[in-house]
């Protein structure tokens, strides 16, 4: 399946993929609505680790065998057998977090909106043709593409 | 080929899920003692809570079992199995016959012996039926006796507390969730329940039971200490439930069914999966990996199943506790690295021997625990990285070039 690949030699560090993913999923899919109407700030499902002088944005890898998904106690975290997303169902999530504790790469991040707890991860922007992070990537240090080699 | 699963939970949802990559066409019967569609289990609290309803506590939706070709016996149980015939007897007096046959019948809530204890006067806390029938009784200002501070114990309590019912946990261990939690661990979330009005019994456990005239009951406890109260809740722990295979030469149990590396118990084309399984955490994700690799297997792949060591995310009151592997550990045999914001409500504590990590427990402050959790898994040597494992910025790149280059090409 097509995965979003970074290539730590070209990340700037600039946090850009964040700022899109989130814009990506927010309702106005305005950057000045989401961040200060939607309060969205901080709920990007992609995140950039730095270690100087390296960078790198990391996200869910969509495992083959999903950890989250054996873990998901709701049945909201799945993998679509036809193109291999795992994505939350977030109307049926609890909020209990076993799927932070499943993701062998940490990638799922447990936060609070409004109230309403969320595990935050990728969902390969499922609704759009490409995902936001690729798209608005100003270096190309993000990839879109099929490699083959599967978990 | 006739597939049968007996047990409608988590691991025979898998273990359909696992049949269907190899084999999308012939038929599975799965008989279900229980009249739903497999919900969430543990679910049951949030369900009683009023925050999960009739509609989201399925597991799958309505339509799994038909898109899958799943023909399910709803209040159904299987009373005997013959692997010589392979055939399933029925409570109805039928027989279902196998070609390949998976045991997940999950296990049972564990009622000791308690002077005055009967069906009538006590709730377990195990399934959708359990909670159904506890719903019209707890109401706001009831009061609620809960033996065990297991996970169980802890999530009824708090699904009462949420009710208005006012609950007093007992717990025989010195502290809650003793297979989980450390002295400290335990006292940070003891203070933090007691401040919510919970009144907690340590070292202590029910002795006897006396219905009063006015329908509440009198809880005398091994220390002498008397409750009273309206509802009795049993949380002391699941039994598997094997009995279909006692008695059946070639399988061995040992408490769950003993079963080799491909989940076989022993018997020709006979799998296990789940709570039911000896020697294994009876675990929600375990139970699902399980059942998946089992389906796998008995649709003729070879697929071996590598222990998983035991975690467990439980959210009680707003409280976050996340415990791996070894939680426990406090003594000299071990390292340990410990963070603790007792202000804050946060406890970060990971152990390590042998250069090796073992354990981990998390309080509040649970972001990428998944990696942890891979380390202890793995049994990786963690020498390179000890120094960054508590770090704010621990993550990927906290590892070796060549291990999260890896990563990332996943």
């Amino acid at each position: 399946m097509k995965k979003v690949y970074a290539r730590p030699a070209y990340c700037m560090n600039c946090h850009l993929c964040e700022v899109n993913c989130i814009v990506a999923h927010s309702k106005s899919r305005n950057l000045l609505k989401a961040f200060k109407k939607e309060k969205l700030r901080g709920t990007a499902r992609v995140f950039v680790e730095e270690r100087k002088p390296i960078s790198i944005a990391v996200q869910c890898r969509h495992c083959n065998d999903p950890r989250c998904v054996a873990g998901c106690i709701s049945g909201a975290m799945v993998k679509d057998t036809e193109t291999g997303i795992v994505y939350c169902q977030e109307e049926k999530c609890v909020g209990c977090w076993t799927c932070v504790v499943s993701c062998p790469y940490g990638v799922i991040r447990p936060i609070e909106i409004d109230g309403r707890k969320l595990p935050l991860k990728c969902d390969l922007c499922k609704e759009y043709e490409e995902p936001a992070c690729v798209v608005g990537c100003p270096n190309k240090a993000l990839v879109f593409e099929e490699r083959g080699a599967e978990v | 080929m006739n597939y049968v699963i007996i047990g409608n939970s988590v691991a025979a949802v898998h273990a359909v899920m696992g049949i269907r990559e190899y084999d999308q066409d012939n038929p599975i019967t799965i008989i279900s003692a229980e009249n739903y569609y497999a919900y969430g289990r543990p679910l049951i609290s949030y369900w009683l809570e009023g925050r999960v309803k009739n509609k989201n506590i399925l597991y799958r939706p309505e339509e799994f079992y038909k898109e899958n070709k799943v023909q399910l016996l709803l209040g159904r149980r299987a009373v005997s199995i013959n692997p010589d015939s392979k055939q399933v007897e029925l409570d109805d007096g039928n027989f279902l016959s196998y070609d390949r046959l998976l045991i997940a019948t999950g296990g049972r809530p564990f009622i000791p012996e308690i002077k005055g204890l009967n069906p009538k006067n006590h709730f377990t806390f195990m399934n959708y039926d359990d909670v159904r029938k506890l719903e019209p009784v707890a109401a706001p200002g009831k009061e609620a006796v809960v033996i065990g501070a297991g996970p169980t114990g802890l999530k009824a309590m708090e699904s009462l507390v949420k009710r208005g019912v006012r609950v007093t946990l007992v717990e025989l261990a010195d502290r809650v969730w003793s297979q989980a939690l450390d002295a400290e661990a335990a006292s940070m979330v003891t203070s933090f329940l007691q401040q919510r009005g919970v009144n907690l019994y340590l070292n202590d456990t029910v002795q006897s039971i006396e219905q009063k005239k006015n329908d509440r009951l009198d809880i005398k406890l091994n220390s002498g200490c008397e409750l009273q109260s309206d509802l009795l809740v049993l949380a002391i722990g699941v039994r598997p439930n094997v009995e279909l295979l006692k008695s059946i030469p070639g399988v061995n149990i040992n408490r769950g069914v003993v079963v080799g590396p491909d989940l076989n118990i022993g018997l020709p084309d006979v799998y296990a999966a789940g709570d039911v399984v000896a020697d294994s955490p009876p675990l929600f994700p375990h139970a699902a990996v399980q059942g998946r690799i089992a389906g796998r297997n008995m649709a003729g792949n070879n697929d071996n199943y590598k222990p998983i060591p035991p975690y467990n995310a439980l959210g009680i009151l707003g409280l976050n506790i996340v415990s791996m592997g070894n939680s426990i550990a406090s003594d000299e045999n071990y390292e340990l690295l410990v963070e603790t914001e007792r202000e804050a409500l946060i406890y970060r504590k990971l152990v390590i021997k042998e250069n090796r990590l073992v354990g981990g427990l998390m309080i509040n402050k649970i972001d990428r625990a998944g990696i942890y959790h891979k380390l202890i898994e793995e049994g990786a040597d963690i020498t390179s990285i000890k120094d960054e494992l508590l770090n704010p910025n621990f993550g990927l790149l906290s590892f070796p070039e060549p291990v999260w280059q890896r990563q990332l090409a996943h």
